[in-house]
């Protein structure tokens, strides 16, 4: 392709993206827009959580053959250390209060 | 929220919502609609805007939010059955200048071949395409200038072969 029609073509494109917001308006309706994200904020987080959930099991389901037993163990491992460090400090945590 | 950071918030969303939707309307493929898209960003800025620091400039800070959104949503919706929250708020209407029948199948092609490229080459360009200095650039992709420029000539050879059939 030569240079000259490459720069065109690019400038095409150019515009092309510059126009591509042209067609639709959009009007904030700023009185309402902050209350109406704070009430939506719950359910949002709960979908976005739910979302990762099913993007995680579905990840792991293509993907748990591929992981060794010595990686299963480890992770067993991390596991019941996490889970004795938290044990711990929520019995500090009862005894403070 | 106090009032003052209330009108900053707007006024941030007032100056950028074109380039937003622009981003929005590019990953936008059926049947995600790019209002979708667009009023997931928007929530994500509110749900950020604590956390701004204002280390960075506030269209970089916007720019990656819009991208990082806008990337992941497919796989997303499609968990989520296309279920969004609308917010009334946030009005979208035809205007005047409504595109003709070829400038939609121009922009179409525009977007069959972005999507060509991987998540990091697609960013690269929709900013390129929007003005930004590779200096710009480098601070959303967390790249280097060099390694942009270097980049777009890979990214500007794909998109040229793709779509100068397309234009013609």
């Amino acid at each position: 392709m030569a240079k000259q029609e490459q720069g065109e073509t690019w400038q095409d494109i150019k515009e092309i993206w510059g126009n591509s917001s042209l067609g639709e308006k959009i009007n904030f309706q700023f009185s309402t827009l902050i209350e109406e994200l704070k009430a939506n904020t719950s359910q949002w987080e709960k979908d976005a959580i739910k979302s990762d959930m099913t993007k995680l099991k579905s990840s792991w389901e293509q993907y748990k053959g591929n992981v060794s037993q010595w990686e299963k163990d480890s992770i067993s491992k991390d596991v019941s250390k996490i889970s004795q460090l938290l044990e711990k400090f929520l019995k500090k945590l009862k005894r403070k209060k | 929220m106090q009032k003052q950071e209330e009108q900053l918030f707007n006024q941030i969303l007032e100056d950028n919502k074109t380039s937003i939707y622009r981003i929005c309307r590019i990953y936008a493929v059926s049947p995600i609609e790019p209002q979708d898209l667009f009023q997931e960003v928007i929530f994500h800025i509110w749900k950020s805007y604590s956390t701004f620091k204002g280390k960075s400039n506030i269209s970089t800070w916007i720019y990656k939010i819009a991208l990082n959104v806008c990337n992941r949503s497919k796989m997303q919706f499609e968990s989520l059955n296309n279920k969004t929250t609308r917010l009334e708020s946030i009005q979208f209407k035809l205007s005047e200048t409504i595109p003709d029948e070829i400038e939609e199948i121009k922009f179409k092609a525009l977007r069959e071949c972005i999507s060509l490229l991987n998540a990091v080459d697609g960013s690269i360009v929709i900013l390129h395409l929007d003005e930004l200095p590779y200096k710009e650039i480098a601070a959303i992709t967390d790249l280097t200038e060099n390694h942009i420029a270097v980049k777009m000539k890979r990214i500007k050879k794909i998109l040229l072969d793709c779509i100068t059939p397309k234009l013609k």
